[in-house]
């Protein structure tokens, strides 16, 4: 396999797929510049293989799948859902030993395909809790995926620091020019990274205000986000107009995942899911909702992304010499915990 | 951050306790005040030049006027005694906005607890808590009676039955029984402390053994997050490779400092961001006031950013 190991954290849960991507046919994607083929077993359990054939290298992921098993589309060797050869057509039909596809362990939870790509045994106790998904009114509860030419910190950066809202996005979601003078609360803690803001807005976020006690007057507003390694970010943002608990259960709010794989250091598929506590029977409004977010990222915060790619010589950022200032405080802390991590690893 | 001062005026001025004394303040120009939230400082400019912070200790969503509570420091450096004397009905003075590094969070339950004269911001929490029907309890130590601020107010408040008064004095065993207090640790639970340093360190100290989170704990403090040199005080600097040592006055930076005395020193963001000028500490206590720093190296005190963080101690000796 080819040797990412100094790019990319490789002992740690990514997110390979939306539950609904894989069925019981072939589905390849590459991760962490790593081709591979997922399906599912008859029992309904996901399967993780290397997508390269150990023979001639060819893709399985352009061949058939039989029982649980995939069948090589050049000389017909078969690989069972452990990633061993159990049939070989040539000869004698002899299998070599080393005649092996590697097997990446899965879990799937939230509504998403976890994947362990590294070489230490997977532990499942090291995703953090997303649970939050998992409660509520089906119709409250949206999932949405996108693929973006940059690299995956780019995304991680533009959601740590959430002070680009009043100047990148537009009316749906603007702070009214809040969050920019702030100098927000930085934490950080077993290598989680937490940045807060709070602020007063009149109106309110548009994407709350109808649903408050008195629309159109002044609200007290939180977001929060949580960065675990490597690239899972939660992110929680509310409104309220009566009472001082800021959080999700007390405000009128939303809880989303953002979560980003590298497909390459130069691409990244951004998995979305998200949360709320309001209208929350209402399935067209979901409907509209997921769609607007979706449209939010892909038209406003990905084309900039990707222009910010294009314009940089690599993907060491930090060694680009950035003139920093006081809204990067959470990305830098991220960036620093992860480049430690990643060394570490490496080591 | 609004850095523009707000010219106020004296409009009450009245005797609270032994040695404290309440200031109302309200602008010159009449109308409304910033607003502010529970925990949140004002700094005052006093006509001899000193600038001190005081907390606001009533809470109003629309402020006409703004309430400090001074406590006369018997080693004062010149901020409280001048306060106490000179400070009258109808004096003026500049003040800054609100600041807030002691902010409430949510939770399900809040402890607050003030000692002695700390007692002002935790009375600023209580008030709004109360008004939000937040479930919350606080605990209020003094030496004496004599001594405690806002006894009668908080007795005949209308969170009474919330609030219990600890007075040595008036007590044969300690008067807080810190174990009873924390025996109930609850993630939902924060804890909200302000009082004089011993006080703050015996509280923080018993609810940690008690088995309270970090998180869970608030307490107030000046650095991490406020880089306005304007509650800075002057401390000296020692160069490690050639036993220089250069003042840093109270309105210059480390990085100013060594800039002007002909010391290079890598810098970018010039506010604790980049982490570009950050420097090892050979001997003294910084005062970090970066957002870089992980907790880990801002405990370790081994490094600090000259651009924006200073000294606790009176001496710093630096790697350079």
């Amino acid at each position: 396999m080819k040797d990412t190991s100094r790019k990319f954290l490789k002992n740690t849960w990514y997110a390979a797929a939306l539950s609904t991507d894989v069925t019981d046919s072939l589905f390849k994607r590459r991760l962490l510049d790593t081709p591979v083929v997922m399906y599912r077993r008859s029992d309904g359990s996901p399967v993780a293989l290397h997508d390269r054939c150990p023979h001639r290298f060819a893709p399985l992921s352009m061949g058939k799948k039989k029982d649980d098993c995939v069948v090589c589309p050049y000389h017909g060797l078969a690989f069972n859902s452990e990633g061993k050869c159990t049939h070989n057509p040539h000869g004698g039909g002899h299998i070599p030993t080393k005649a092996e596809v590697k097997s990446f362990p899965l879990m799937e939870k939230y509504g998403f395909i976890w994947i362990w790509m590294g070489d230490k045994p997977a532990d499942p106790a090291m995703l953090p809790d997303y649970s939050l998904l998992d409660n509520g009114h089906p119709n409250a509860l949206a999932h949405t995926y996108m693929k973006r030419p940059c690299n995956y910190e780019l995304i991680t950066d533009n959601v740590m620091d959430l002070s680009h809202i009043d100047h990148l996005h537009g009316e749906i979601i603007t702070t009214r020019g809040q969050l920019s003078p702030q100098i927000p609360k930085v934490k950080d803690e077993n290598n989680e990274v937490a940045v807060r803001w709070e602020w007063e807005q009149t109106p309110p976020m548009m994407i709350f205000n109808d649903f408050l006690p008195k629309p159109g007057q002044p609200a007290a507003h939180f977001v929060e986000v949580t960065w675990s390694h490597p690239s899972h970010i939660q992110l929680t943002v509310g409104a309220t107009q009566d009472g001082v608990v800021m959080d999700y259960d007390s405000t009128v709010s939303q809880y989303d995942l953002h979560t980003c794989t590298p497909e390459t250091e130069y691409s990244t598929h951004y998995f979305f899911a998200t949360r709320r506590n309001h209208n929350v029977e209402d399935a067209e409004f979901n409907k509209i909702k997921i769609e607007g977010m979706h449209g939010a990222f892909e038209d406003e915060d990905g084309p900039i992304l990707d222009a910010v790619q294009d314009q940089m010589e690599s993907n060491d950022f930090l060694a680009l010499d950035p003139v920093l200032i006081s809204s990067d405080a959470g990305p830098v802390r991220v960036r620093r915990i992860l480049k430690s991590m990643i060394e570490q690893e490496s080591a | 951050m609004n850095s523009e001062l707000i010219d106020v005026e004296v409009v009450n001025k009245s005797s609270e306790a032994q040695g404290i004394v309440s200031f109302e303040l309200a602008p010159t120009t009449g109308g409304l005040l910033p607003a502010f939230t529970p925990g949140a400082h004002i700094d005052l400019t006093l006509p001899n030049g000193l600038i001190r912070q005081y907390s606001l200790f009533e809470h109003s969503v629309s402020p006409t006027s703004y309430k400090i509570a001074v406590l006369r420091e018997p080693e004062s450096r010149g901020g409280s005694e001048y306060v106490h004397e000179n400070l009258q009905v109808g004096s003026t003075l500049q003040i800054s906005a609100p600041r807030n590094h002691f902010e409430l969070v949510a939770a399900k339950k809040y402890l607050l607890l003030a000692g002695g004269i700390g007692v002002t911001p935790i009375m600023c929490m209580a008030g709004k808590l109360a008004r939000d029907n937040a479930d919350f309890t606080l605990h209020y130590c003094c030496r004496s009676r004599e001594r405690m601020a806002f006894e009668q107010r908080l007795s005949t408040s209308a969170f009474a039955a919330n609030v219990h008064l600890h007075i040595d004095e008036e007590s044969a065993q300690p008067a807080f029984d810190a174990k009873a207090v924390f025996a109930d640790v609850s993630a939902d639970t924060h804890l909200f402390v302000c009082g004089p340093k011993g006080f703050m360190d015996f509280v923080i100290g018993a609810a940690k053994a008690a088995g309270w989170q970090d998180s869970n704990i608030h307490f107030e403090y000046f650095s991490g997050v406020d880089m306005n040199p304007d509650d800075a005080r002057s401390f000296q600097i020692k160069l490690a490779s050639c036993g220089r040592v250069l003042t840093v006055k109270d309105d210059q930076t480390v990085l100013q400092v060594l800039q002007d005395n002909g010391v290079e020193v890598p810098v970018s963001c010039e506010q604790g961001v980049c982490g570009t000028c950050v420097t090892r500490i050979i001997d003294g206590e910084p005062e970090h006031r970066d957002l870089f720093l992980t907790e880990a190296e801002r405990a370790s005190n081994s490094v600090f950013t000259p651009c924006c963080s200073r000294a606790k101690s009176a001496l710093l000796v630096l790697d350079l």
